[in-house]
């Protein structure tokens, strides 16, 4: 049954579109469609003149809500085990976070610790990005690599466990993603052993929520003249309001932040990870040292990983990491745990109309959500007679 | 043809037979309402140029018994509305008249033997509506539920006392009025109408008229309070605004005073305030919006103008000008808690005016929004869509809604009635929403909350509602095309059609929720349709959560 999905996450916006529920679906039903959550197929059965809408979901093992990391409630943030500034090294030396990944990977390939990875790309005919499966060294090199531009990662993960057989596989994607694998992996369900089983290392680009397609294909193509096969990479600056789209040919150009935020996914409003802290490895622009990307290591996956990197001589690291700047940008995504609690509040407030005994809890939850909510003078005003009051 | 079957199935067909013979004046009313229903949708059915019916029935109340027997043919018109060739339909409407009386006689018994005709039968077409342009912008409306306005209009201009001057045409702000060369008189396209009133406070030789809000109706209630509670004071406000109380005090400097609140007080004409001064009023503050925020174009401005004019004009008469005083009020805006606000940028693309941009202070990855206060119109939409909550509405802060709602339930009806809840749009059904006009009487359970926009009503807050013994919760709002915040109608109907989906699959009926489209012309639209509303509650009874 889908319904917990429908209920909790779609309805409300929440969902992060890492595709795992439609990969995970038993009866295959799920779909994405023209919204931003996957759609469930109805199916008619027509016998004679007469037509009944069977339930599709009849009979299924919720695999869908197996694999949604929106339905945790809390998730335990994986310790870094190690955390670097790295750059590649080689032919190509860079510090952008996407070809930091793809030296991974290389090397991994080349190592056979992974015989495949699932990764995006952009189709090279409509010019939209898809999750594509890479089982070589060329496939990962031509690949897009990590954009922040939306697609169901997952949602090929069916082709490259069922279809292609492939027994030690790398994910790359958004810290959702991650969340979802891991969810995955934790999961008892005896159904689910193959993905377990094939699932070896996750791999996360800090994120602050992705752009749905149409900010590529529409409003650059458009409003700004770029095409979309030109953009190397988008980055934004919050504190100048800037949207830079670096081109490959070396040229940049900048949008206000502010003119693209209607292209934000918006089950992204109520994500708080922002350093993949589900993830294996998690790679990133903040925090690292010039001309450096962040590398955060969490698991002994990623610690192999990274160190077979460095043995093939792809990556090079330094130890000096800005972790202030690590932790204010987490500080700043954690805000979304408000949001987070906004969403559960109306799921409890939903489940309080059938059950009279739920209503008081939903009561306190109400009144203590919105009791932070005074002007900041007012809140300010208090603390600073706090503060004088423990002073004395 | 059957009768009156969507209505009499409320309580099936022999009980409101019964009702109608006790006298039951409610029964009387949905009677009434799906007859001219059932008649629409006969009559469509084999007719299409009918455009619109109407049923115009004697005034009732839910759920009041009265002594004496209404009688069913008082007062009750049936409009047909044809386009075209109206003499060809009239056979048939009195055919179809004729078949109902027959009906009612046989549901009824011979109390009413005598009757001749069911109700009176009037068929007309657009050459009709032209006519009498006033109700013309009634009917054009999109719903064609049966409502009284037959007899009412909203704005009309009288062909006889027009002097063809071209005032009205060049001052009202949607070019509505055009006054052609050849022609006798003005003439007011009630399509681009927006019924501000403008026009009204400027014709000189009276040849506008308006429903209400008019000259004598106004006078008349300053001089009851003046008499009734000695006030010396009047503050005219704009809806834009809203100044609560203290705010009007402190602006106006008395404590005591009359508040007129007015969809534009552009609307008010200069013989309004000398009338009121003559009639012993010693301050009269008017707070429009600002002009730049003016949602009727120029009334801020006309009125400013007016102000002026008339505070010379004291002058020049030696009296002093400073008893008028202008203040333009800042309506309500939104703000942003910076320190709750967690960047994701949905309220950026929600603001129809674009007024939330990037705050300085931005973080280091995500940005934190503000809101600019030139641009924001107070509608209420970022404060809903934030999945944090960080933004506040002045006036209209979720505290303040929460508080209202729990206040507005906190008592309960001791009679078995339903408690409904209705919020209502700041800007549609006019004549009911005004304090010192407050003409509406609710029934005791109904209990009725104002906003800006329904664009500003969260359904956490619908939620708490129910949570809080609300058996059915309406929203009246304008129509999404004449919505005054662009997309608030928009945005609320996707929000509730939603929390619909979601009320049926926590197993809530939706039914108990109901989103209606009110013209801002007719002002007991809100009433009538709240009432039908807390009918239908009534019948589905209080939900199990109490």
């Amino acid at each position: 049954m889908s319904a917990r999905l429908e209920k909790e996450v779609w309805a409300l916006d929440r969902c992060c579109g890492c595709g795992n529920c439609v990969a995970l679906c038993s009866k295959g039903v799920l779909f994405w469609g023209a919204d931003e959550h996957p759609t469930l197929e109805e199916r008619d059965k027509v016998l004679g003149l007469s037509h009944t809408k069977l339930d599709t979901c009849f009979f299924c093992q919720k695999f869908c809500e197996e694999g949604c990391p929106r339905l945790e409630e809390e998730w335990s943030a994986l310790e870094p085990r190690r955390l670097v500034s790295a750059r590649t090294k080689g032919i190509l030396e860079s510090d952008e976070p996407s070809d930091v990944i793809k030296n991974l990977l290389v090397a991994a390939i080349s190592a056979s610790f992974i015989d495949g990875v699932i990764l995006m790309d952009m189709d090279p005919w409509t010019l939209k990005p898809v999750a594509k499966v890479a089982t070589t060294v060329g496939e990962v090199i031509d690949s897009l690599g990590v954009q922040y531009i939306w697609v169901p990662t997952l949602s090929a993960l069916n082709e490259a466990v069922y279809e292609r057989g492939l027994r030690n596989l790398a994910i790359v994607g958004t810290p959702c993603v991650s969340q979802g694998l891991k969810k995955l992996r934790s999961s008892d369900n005896e159904r689910l052993t193959p993905y377990r089983q094939a699932l070896r290392l996750s791999i996360a680009a800090f994120c602050t929520g992705v752009y749905l397609t149409e900010l590529v294909n529409g409003f650059l193509t458009n409003e700004m003249d770029i095409a979309p096969q030109s953009i190397k990479r988008l980055q934004a600056s919050p504190r100048e309001n800037l949207l830079t789209a670096l081109l490959w040919d070396g040229s940049t150009k900048v949008i206000p932040l502010t003119k693209v935020e209607k292209y934000t996914r918006r089950g992204c409003a109520s994500c708080d990870d922002y350093l993949g802290e589900s993830a294996d490895i998690a790679v990133g622009t903040v925090g690292a040292k010039e001309g450096y990307c962040t590398l955060i290591a969490r698991s002994q996956v990623g610690e192999i990983c990274l160190r077979n990197a460095l043995d093939f001589d792809l990556l090079e690291v330094s130890e000096e990491v800005d972790q202030a700047a690590l932790s204010r940008a987490k500080e700043e995504k954690e805000r979304r745990k408000r949001a987070q609690a906004f969403d559960k509040l109306m799921v409890m407030m939903l489940d309080a109309l059938g059950e009279p005994r739920k209503r008081a809890e939903v009561k306190q939850a109400f009144v203590r959500l919105y009791e932070v909510k005074k002007p900041a003078e007012l809140r300010r005003e208090e603390a600073n007679c706090y503060a004088a009051c423990a002073q004395c | 043809m059957d009768f009156c079957g969507q209505k009499t199935n409320i309580l099936g067909r022999d009980a409101i037979a019964e009702a109608l013979k006790g006298g039951n004046r409610a029964a009387y009313e949905y009677f009434h309402y799906g007859l001219a229903k059932e008649i629409g949708n006969y009559l469509g059915s084999v007719e299409a140029t009918v455009k619109a019916v109407y049923l115009f029935e004697p005034e009732a109340m839910p759920g009041e018994v009265i002594e004496e027997k209404p009688s069913l043919t008082e007062g009750l018109d049936l409009i047909v509305w044809v386009d075209g060739q109206k003499d060809a339909l009239a056979p048939l409407v009195r055919v179809i008249d004729g078949e109902l009386l027959d009906e009612y006689k046989s549901l009824l018994g011979p109390a009413t033997e005598a009757m001749r005709s069911l109700m009176t039968v009037n068929v007309i077409d657009d050459r009709d509506v032209q006519e009498r342009a006033g109700y013309g912008a009634l009917i054009t409306s999109i719903y064609t539920r049966p409502t009284k306005v037959w007899s009412r209009f909203v704005i009309k201009l009288n062909a006889d006392y027009c002097s063809k001057c071209g005032i009205c045409s060049t001052i009202c702000p949607f070019g509505a009025i055009s006054l052609s060369p050849g022609a006798t008189a003005a003439k007011i396209d009630l399509e681009k109408c927006q019924l501000c009133g403008i026009c009204y406070s400027a014709c000189p030789s009276g040849a506008i008229e308006s429903a209400y809000y008019d000259l004598v109706s106004l006078v008349r209630d300053v001089q009851s309070s003046v008499r009734a509670n000695g006030f010396k004071a009047i503050a005219l406000t704009c809806r834009g605004s809203t100044p609560t109380a203290e705010e009007i005090e402190d602006i106006i400097g008395v404590p005591d005073f009359l508040p007129i609140c007015l969809p534009c007080v552009g609307r008010i004409s200069s013989e309004f305030f000398l009338k009121a001064l003559d009639m012993g009023i010693e301050r009269i503050a008017v707070i429009p919006c600002r002009e730049d925020h003016c949602r009727f174009e120029d009334g801020s401005r006309i009125i400013r103008c007016r102000i002026l004019l008339l505070q010379s004009l004291l002058r020049a008469l030696d009296c002093d000008p400073d008893v008028l005083m202008l203040h333009e009020a800042e309506g309500p805006i939104a703000m942003i808690d910076g320190d709750l606000c967690s960047g994701c940028g949905t309220c950026i693309s929600v603001c129809p005016y674009g007024a939330i941009g990037a705050d300085g202070k931005s973080g280091e990855v995500l940005l934190v929004a503000k809101v600019d206060p030139a641009l924001c119109q107070g509608c209420g939409a970022c404060a809903v869509s934030c999945p944090s909550r960080a933004i506040e509405m002045s006036r209209f802060a979720d505290q303040q809604m929460i508080s209202q709602i729990e206040a507005a339930l906190a008592v309960k009806s001791q009679n078995g009635a339903p408690n409904v809840l209705g919020f209502r749009c700041n800007w549609c059904s006019y004549g009911d929403a005004d304090l010192p006009f407050d003409r509406l009487h609710y029934s005791q359970n109904i209990e009725v909350i104002r906003v800006p926009c329904l664009g500003r009503i969260d359904p956490l807050h619908i939620l708490w509602a129910f949570l809080n013994g609300a058996d059915g919760v309406f929203l009246g709002g304008c129509h999404p095309e004449d919505c005054r915040y662009v997309s608030g109608s928009n945005r609320a109907e996707e929000r509730i059609s939603r929390l619909k989906g979601l009320l049926e699959a926590y197993g809530l009926d939706s039914r108990r929720l109901r989103l209606e489209w009110l013209k801002c012309d007719n002002p007991e639209d809100f009433s009538d349709a709240i009432r039908s509303f807390a009918f239908q509650i009534r019948k589905l009874g209080a939900h199990s959560i109490h």
